[in-house]
């Protein structure tokens, strides 16, 4: 059995009273693609915030790698391998779709203004590795024909895709994926799990939140159910299938 | 041959500004397009702030007499030498920008904006107020024209050559920035704060150097106005020249290179051919600042490149019928 | 004048001028809550009121009463107006954008104030003459007790329209959750228009009253603005109470300093104030670091 990479100890969030998160404690085994569900409003999209340093947790510890994270800044964690997209496709809208993609690089290069300022030789190579580098993240989620398209331009299925192509380009050890499926329709659905797929083939570890239980099924190795902030249940897919817990709180949302 | 397609337009430009003194002899018309330089000089710096990171100053006329006038006390008081003094110019700005730019920038949006609106304005106080140190609202007069050992420059056509030849040594310069890792770092503030620091782009960290940056450009170009000109009062850096340096960026588009040359000719060039333009400059300033951003938010230089592919799509579809 | 007198002179020239920035930073506050815009042109509301009062009452020769009904209904229209030529139009402005238009609003209103009333300051009667009241040894005038008047009938009626009308209510909706406002039946168009007016009309009606004491220009609206913003700021953006204790602070620093330090750096002292403030403690005196949920009146 592998090690866990991450693990969140006793996790508390509170915004004004109401609490969002609540002593959740939970571990990602390395390689795996973990999903986390629950229904609207139990905190997943604020426990992805605070896994990537978005917000910084009132209590508990995150450690990347037995490595102590928690209260680092959002770009450092990026840094030190925690990829993630944005529920709402935060593309940038004012670049092409590779400039988007070449912004991913920018962890694992290093010219700063000056070097760049005047195009001295590393800079140079340096520019020419992220092109290539960002081309080939292009080519896996299969964006490689809009490239050279202004990134505002492209369908939301698209813009899903280039995030993901986005936090790929950064190399990440963890890739955080918030409700990747949403806007996709059943096509892109199934391309998308065959891409989360792939992502894992290449060791990258997968968190993925997301509604669309028949895709979370699907691929995930293990699932983690949380509602109201607290955890009600982890396990494999078929596990949390028979858990009345759950099996309660998503009848309870639809009744 | 990589060389000259990168660099075609700006090939161009300088075989235009090359041509220029031989057809026109008329040193009015030579001064008008040294102040276009200036301008498109410290516009630049502002754009690299407005058009690519999505911030905006409102207080870049007081980094410009920051530059002005330390050059001008340092020289013409202290005899200082000139490159000391343009340098010395140029770090003081770089220093009051990062007091600036660190609170103001970690906050959103508005803040940089009043802000630096509130700095502009101190610093307008401070030049009135301070009399024996700035010669209040009177300013600085007899500032040493700008010179190289024993080189004068002390007409206009070579003021000319040098401040473009400035000019295009910070546009190679700026062009390698925005082209590259920071640049497109840059540009990702713009898009999205958060997915930038997503990507890892330290996003309080980048806003601040842009600012500074762009301070450090619009000293430059307050040294070189000091020296052309050879006098500066507090008048020449109010808010109103903020404004204007925010027109012209806005003018030429936002977030594009050529569109700092573009933005400072027509607004510099404009007032001089409209006399009346003096009673109505600040009306027609905000009618083209809101007639800009409402229709027109690329610029015209966006502008131009749109109706450029139009043209083409257009004779393409004559071609195929 | 003894020492005692001169700080009670101090501190009512203080209160004078910080309720005009009270209600200049009530008006940003008005607008920011309900759309987080800070609006570069909520100083030139004030000029315009008082411009336009002094036009009515002098050129066009009306009483002092309807001239004030009527300055205030022009400034709200020109405030409405703004909103439905400028913002409206725009799809999802960004920030920058929205900057850009506001202060392209602030120097459109200064540029046409200075073609149509000239570059010269003008004055107003006060409103009930300018015999000075002794009070411990100052001299307070009138129109200073009217100023303190107006702005706690201001205050008292934001409170009452706030907390006690539906219009009102609704726009505090609209400041804590726009989405939300929207899905409830609240017109998010209307009330960021109705923001404008009323911001507007109450930067009218302190140019009015504010006028007679120290005379108005075409150009006073970006310094007024300024300061009004650092009393928005100091205060808390978005805190109405603490928009007017912030004001009234900064009016009575700004008085003791140009009395007992030098008059010539009096516009500095409130400059200097809001970058002490936005370095030291952003969310002002009054705002907590989740300042949106403090954002009623």
């Amino acid at each position: 059995m592998p090690d866990a990479i991450l693990k969140a100890a006793d996790i508390t969030k509170e915004f004004g009273g109401i609490t969002a998160l609540k002593d959740l404690s939970f571990a990602v085994q390395e390689g795996a693609i973990h999903a986390i569900i629950g229904p609207n409003g139990a905190g997943k999209t604020t426990l992805i915030n605070v896994l990537s340093g978005f917000l910084p947790p009132d209590t508990g510890t995150i450690s990347l790698n037995n490595q102590v994270i928690t209260g680092q800044k959002s770009h450092d964690i990026a840094k030190l391998g925690i990829g993630r997209t944005f529920q709402n496709a935060e593309i940038f809208g004012n670049m092409s779709v590779l400039e988007n993609v070449m912004v991913g690089r920018h962890t694992r290069t290093s010219a700063g203004l000056f070097s760049s300022a005047l195009t001295l030789p590393r800079a140079r190579r340096e520019e020419k590795q992220i092109r290539d580098h960002a081309l080939s993240c292009l080519e896996t989620v299969g964006l490689l024909d809009l490239a050279a398209v202004a990134a505002a331009s492209i369908p939301i299925g698209n813009q899903r895709l280039l995030e993901v192509a986005r936090a790929l380009a950064s190399e990440p050890r963890v890739l955080l994926l918030d409700e990747p499926a949403a806007g996709l329709n059943t096509q892109e659905t199934r391309m998308l799990a065959e891409l989360i797929r792939s992502i894992q083939q290449r060791g990258i570890t997968v968190i993925i939140v997301e509604h669309d239980m028949e895709l979370v099924m699907d691929i995930s190795d293990d699932i983690l159910v949380i509602n109201f902030g607290e955890k009600i249940a982890v396990g494999s897919p078929a596990e949390i299938q028979a858990n009345p817990e759950v099996i309660a709180v998503y009848l309870g949302e639809e009744g | 041959m990589r060389f000259v397609r990168n660099y075609s337009s700006l090939l161009l430009f300088v075989l235009l500004l090359a041509g220029i003194p031989f057809f026109v002899e008329d040193p009015y018309f030579l001064s008008i397009l040294v102040f276009v330089g200036i301008y498109s000089i410290a516009t630049m710096g502002l754009n690299l702030l407005m058009g690519y990171a999505g911030q905006i100053s409102l207080g870049h006329a007081a980094f410009y007499a920051i530059g002005a006038y330390t050059s001008g006390i340092l020289t013409s008081q202290y005899n200082v030498n000139f490159f000391l003094s343009g340098g010395c110019a140029i770090a003081l700005a770089v220093v009051v920008a990062y007091i600036i730019g660190i609170p103001c920038l970690r906050l959103k949006g508005h803040y940089l904006a009043m802000g630096t609106l509130a700095f502009g304005e101190i610093v307008y106080i401070f030049l009135n107020a301070t009399v024996d140190f700035t010669g209040g609202p009177s300013g600085i007069a007899a500032i040493p024209e700008f010179r190289v050992g024993e080189f004068f420059f002390d007409s206009d056509l070579k003021f000319y050559i040098l401040v473009w030849c400035i000019f295009i040594l910070l546009f190679v310069v700026t062009r390698n920035i925005v082209h590259s890792r920071m640049g497109r770092a840059l540009r990702s503030l713009h898009g999205s704060e958060q997915a930038a620091s997503a990507m890892g782009v330290n996003v309080a960290d980048l806003k601040v150097k842009v600012f500074v940056l762009s301070a450090a450009y619009a000293a430059l170009a307050g040294v070189l106005y000091a020296h052309f000109v050879t006098f500066i009062s507090p008048q020449t850096s109010d808010l109103m020249f903020s404004i204007r340096l925010v027109t012209m960026v806005v003018v030429g588009g936002m977030g594009h290179l050529w569109g700092c040359v573009l933005g400072s000719a027509i607004l510099t060039v404009l007032p001089e051919m409209l006399s009346y333009f003096e009673d109505y400059d600040m009306l027609i300033y905000g009618c083209i600042l809101l007639g800009m951003v409402m229709f027109l938010p690329g610029g015209l230089t966006r502008g131009a490149e749109m109706l450029y592919a139009k043209c083409v799509k257009k004779a393409g579809k004559r071609g195929d019928a | 004048m003894t020492l005692s007198s001169q700080i009670v002179q101090f501190l009512f020239t203080g209160i004078t001028i910080g309720s005009i920035y009270a209600m200049v930073g009530l008006g940003f506050n008005i607008i920011y809550n309900s759309t987080g815009i800070i609006n570069f042109a909520q100083g030139e509301f004030v000029m315009l009121g008082g411009m336009v009062m002094v036009w009515l009452t002098t050129m066009v020769n009306l009483p002092m009463p309807l001239a004030f009904i009527l300055t205030v209904a022009i400034v709200t229209v020109i405030g409405a107006l703004f909103e439905r030529l400028a913002i409206y139009p725009l799809k999802k402005p960004s920030v920058l954008i929205l900057i850009i238009i506001t202060l392209a609003g602030s120097i459109i209103f200064k540029g046409s104030a200075m073609l149509i009333w000239g570059k010269e300051t003008h004055t107003l009667p006060h409103i009930s003459g300018e015999e000075p009241i002794e009070f411990m040894g100052a001299t307070i005038l009138p129109q200073t007790l009217w100023i303190i008047a107006v702005l706690a009938v201001i205050v008292t009626l934001l409170a009452v329209f706030f907390n006690f009308t539906m219009v009102g209510k609704a726009m505090r909706a609209c400041s804590v959750n726009p989405t939300a406002a929207s899905l409830v039946g609240i017109n998010v168009r209307r009330i960021v228009l109705l923001s404008f007016a009323l911001s507007a009309g109450i930067g009218a009606v302190a140019g009015i009253v504010f006028t007679p004491m120290v005379l108005m220009e075409y150009d006073r609206g970006a310094m007024l603005a300024l300061k009004g913003f650092c009393a928005a700021v100091l205060g808390g953006l978005g805190n109405g109470v603490g928009a007017v204790v912030a004001g009234l602070l900064i009016g009575i620093l700004e008085s003791f300093g140009a009395g007992f330090i030098s008059s010539g750096y009096k516009d500095g002292i409130a400059l200097l104030i809001l970058l002490i403030v936005l370095i030291i403690k952003p969310s002002g005196l009054f705002g907590v670091s989740e300042a949106s949920k403090l954002k009623e009146f």
